[in-house]
């Protein structure tokens, strides 16, 4: 039992270990791509220092200006981090060669996950660190406590899995229909506005907020970076539940798919 | 600017081409001093390189994997920069005169199709068709011509990506004769393709050569292309000439070793021997031999091979051209 | 002016083969231009939120980013249904040795290589910088024609930039990423309010970067019904050209082909 729970730790840690020793032979194209995060916040830094000289106010819906630039830092990192494995499986899945990686001795999703693993940690330490500087000096620290950070690394940890979640679902829809493209678009844009990745949730208008924090795109995005700038004891614990409950949710609705789609190739033959 | 008649179609004097090529050590610890001091080496892909080819001729350029034989054929047609030498193609310097030289040339690289993957072959000949700024009425003259030569009649309708491999490669090589090029440069033609297509192709550029007197420049890993194509033959190894004579003599030096399958229908019992002929391989049902061609004829291995068994299946081939090549660095 | 005539009769037989190429595969040509549609309509969205909150924002306000949209949406439709292989495209094919196809054919080799590609969403982008007219409510028959003037001016400023951007591969090998990043701060910075910049920055947009040109200078025309300051951007226009074409042909001559990738060492 321990041997084989050994076995498979180091099965897939050396599958993120292999991918991250390809990222670094791309280090320069990562940071070249990663470098687009200092435009970023910049701009955002530019539009919402406006945005408060213009309202005459230092807090709004309880954000400061420095809150608000850390959120976008956050929730940038976290959007641009995610593991995007969705478009490999739509092509597996198109050209036939799925039947192939499927009977390789690991699980096809634990594979995509710990291969992304690697990917999307370079690309998030990355964004993280070439935006630091510029938020540091528009911003200043951040205000999380020691004590909360492990929290809030759980929050995206989960937001991280949430996200493959949903995104597997979408791969394989492949297996319905044969342009998985704008389900994918369409998802990630909603991510923009109900997953407060352009805007904080708490500035939208009210009927909008309501609905937006209990659907599951800002379990992703906002839900760490809100986290991060203004802890709360309440909001962890309901972020936390929801997660949970989308996690099961997305989870059940992917296992059906993965049971479906194996018989499918059972019948056809692959 | 014309072509001169009675001068060379190409005359090349020392021309070399050098890349810069990023190194890395294997390994994760590789990967991460590549990140900070990348090693740059230089490698000569074409060391200076000197020959002419006579217009209504057809070369044969061969080598094994690089060779510098694409890389010569780039700069000839004016893609690559030299990095120094000269050269002119039918009077132009090709990376000078491009476009003028663009319109006598036609190029056909085996592995970089130039067909519109999912229209017809028909559309992207109509599109070469305003490239070359031919007129309409010689344009359907030619196009007529060619899809007689390699018998593509029904297959200008079917978007190429419906095509086989063969059909494909033999509108590729039409498409690129449309604007009737009085030189062609020929990369890998008949890479992959099964015997008939390759027939058909060889015999399609036969008969352009001898009916329109077209000079031909060709690379191939093919043997039988060289052979049924090529008056002549340049083999370059490391971006040198190492051979540059006749076909003939070439033939009579080092492709006189001829190889042999035969498929029995009985189980052979004892081990298959004959006279001057060597056993490469033996298994139950079958044997592979190899000899010289010059010493025992053909005709002869074969029959001594049917005199004593009933044979399903006799497959008689050269050696590939790598063996061949292998043999020349050996001199 | 015959010889033009020919190119530009060639560059459309261009186009109409790429038509006919892309309209192959009909589900996936419409989702392009939705998903096109989708993506900007979301931004839209944004900005509708972000100003039903904050009114106004030095002065800018939602009719501004109308505008704004409408042109740079536009201008970017235009540019890249013709010339879709201008910017990070370029620098693939640089990069990837794939010049060679076009540099055995007898026609120019700059046009031939960046009209040679459509990008099917980019229709999207047109149908959304008209709709996105509409809400301006501008239709003076000198806004309109000021409209669709500069608009065409900043297609013509993005396919520039788009080369110098892709040209960058000829100098520096895989300069994919990076002249995507150039391109795309171009149009990123173009898709704010000028008003929030200042200093350093805002030179940067009138110079290196030049968004300014292809949305605030574009808007203070058609707001201002503008006939000098559209000379002046087709000026601007014109230098971005002779810079694209210098640095191409410079480039050229650095080109490698695939063969450095086929050498065996």
């Amino acid at each position: 039992m321990l041997t084989q729970l050994r076995l498979t730790t180091t099965k897939y840690g050396a599958i993120t270990l292999t991918n991250l020793q390809n990222q670094l032979a791309y280090i320069w194209d990562a940071l070249g791509r990663a470098v687009f995060i200092i435009l970023i916040m910049f701009i955002f830094v530019q539009l919402w220092t406006a945005v408060y000289q213009s309202q005459n106010t230092t807090e709004i819906a309880g954000l400061t200006l420095a809150n608000t630039i850390w959120y976008f830092l956050i929730a940038e990192v976290m959007e641009l981090g995610k593991i995007r494995h969705d478009t490999r499986i739509t092509e597996e899945v198109r050209d036939g060669s799925i039947a192939y990686t499927l009977v390789r001795p690991y699980n096809y999703l634990a594979y995509h996950f710990f291969n992304g693993l690697a990917e999307g940690g370079v690309k998030m330490v990355l964004i993280f660190a070439l935006g630091l500087p510029l938020v540091l000096y528009y911003a200043g620290s951040p205000t999380l406590t020691w004590a909360h950070l492990p929290l809030v690394l759980l929050v995206m940890g989960l937001a991280v899995l949430l996200d493959f979640f949903v995104l597997s679902i979408i791969g394989l829809l492949a297996f319905v229909t044969e342009d998985t493209f704008s389900f994918r678009l369409i998802y990630q844009k909603l991510v923009f506005i109900l997953g407060g990745l352009m805007i904080p949730l708490d500035f939208l208008p009210d009927w909008l907020q309501g609905t937006a924090r209990v659907l599951p795109f800002n379990l992703t995005t906002y839900a760490p970076a809100k986290l991060f700038v203004a802890f709360e004891w309440f909001q962890f614990r309901q972020i936390v539940g929801l997660q949970l409950l989308w996690l099961f949710i997305f989870g059940a609705v992917l296992l059906w798919q993965y049971r479906v789609m194996t018989q499918r190739l059972a019948i056809n033959g692959g | 600017m014309q072509y001169e008649a009675g001068k060379p179609a190409i005359e090349v004097r020392d021309l070399a081409k050098r890349f810069q090529l990023k190194q890395k050590a294997p390994g994760l610890r590789g990967s991460w001093q590549a990140v900070w001091r990348p090693e740059m080496r230089e490698i000569t892909a074409v060391s200076p390189l000197s020959f002419t080819l006579e217009e209504g001729d057809m070369l044969a350029f061969i080598g094994p994997n690089g060779a510098g034989k694409s890389t010569t054929i780039k700069m000839l047609t004016g893609i690559l920069f030299p990095s120094s030498g000269h050269a002119t193609v039918l009077g132009c310097v090709p990376w000078q005169q491009r476009r003028q030289l663009a319109y006598q040339i036609g190029s056909v690289f085996g592995q970089k199709p130039q067909l519109w993957y999912h229209l017809p072959a028909d559309d992207t000949f109509r599109l070469f068709a305003r490239i070359y700024e031919l007129d309409m009425k010689s344009y359907q003259r030619r196009r007529d011509f060619l899809v007689e030569a390699f018998q593509i009649g029904d297959l200008l309708q079917t978007p190429v990506r419906k095509l086989s491999l063969g059909q494909r490669m033999k509108c590729e090589i039409a498409a690129s004769l449309l604007h009737s090029p009085r030189l062609i440069f020929l990369d890998e033609p008949t890479i992959g393709l099964d015997v008939v297509a390759k027939q058909q192709i060889r015999d399609a550029i036969r008969t352009l050569n001898e009916t329109e007197n077209t000079t031909i420049f060709l690379t191939s890993h093919d043997a039988g292309d060289v052979e049924s194509l090529c008056r002549r033959v340049i083999v370059v190894n490391h971006g040198r000439i190492i051979f540059d004579d006749k076909t003939s003599v070439l033939k009579r030096q080092y492709l006189r070793r001829k190889v042999v399958d035969v498929r029995f229908a009985d189980a052979l019992t004892e081990p298959f021997t004959l006279p001057g002929v060597e056993t490469v391989k033996q298994g139950t049902y079958g044997v592979k031999l190899e000899f010289d061609s010059r010493q025992i004829p053909v005709e002869s291995v074969i029959q001594q091979v049917i005199s004593g068994h009933t044979c399903n299946d006799i497959n008689i081939t050269d050696p590939p051209m790598e063996e061949i090549i292998r043999e020349i660095y050996a001199v | 002016m015959r010889r033009l005539l020919f190119e530009l009769s060639f560059l459309k037989a261009l186009f109409v083969v790429n038509l006919s190429s892309a309209m192959e595969y009909r589900a996936s040509f419409i989702t392009q231009i939705v998903g096109m549609l989708i993506n900007n309509g979301i931004y839209f969205v944004f900005w509708l939120l972000f100003f039903d909150r904050f009114g106004s924002v030095r002065g800018y306000q939602i009719d501004d980013i109308y505008l704004l949209f409408a042109i740079v949406t536009l201008g970017f439709g235009l540019a890249f249904l013709f010339a879709g292989n201008a910017g990070a495209n370029l620098a693939y094919l640089v990069a990837q040795g794939r010049l060679d196809y076009y540099l055995v054919f007898p026609r120019p080799l700059l046009p031939h290589v960046i009209f040679s590609r459509m990008i099917v969403s980019t229709m999207g982008d047109i149908v959304f910088g008209f709709v996105a007219f509409l809400f301006t409510g501008r239709f003076h028959p000198i806004e309109i024609l000021f409209f669709l003037l500069s608009s065409v001016l900043v297609a013509l400023l993005l396919t520039a930039f788009g080369v110098i951007a892709g040209s960058l591969a000829f100098f520096m090998g895989n300069a994919q990423y990076a002249s995507q990043q150039i391109t795309n701060s171009l149009l990123t910075f173009s898709m704010y309010p000028n008003v929030l910049f200042s200093g350093l920055a805002r030179t940067l947009l009138y110079t290196l970067i030049p968004a300014a040109f292809v949305g605030a200078i574009p808007v203070q025309i058609v707001q201002g019904r503008d006939g000098v300051l559209l000379l002046g951007l087709a000026g601007f226009v014109l230098l971005l050209w002779l810079i694209a074409t210098a640095v191409f042909s410079l480039g050229l001559r650095r080109y490698e082909s695939g063969s450095a990738i086929n050498i065996n060492v």
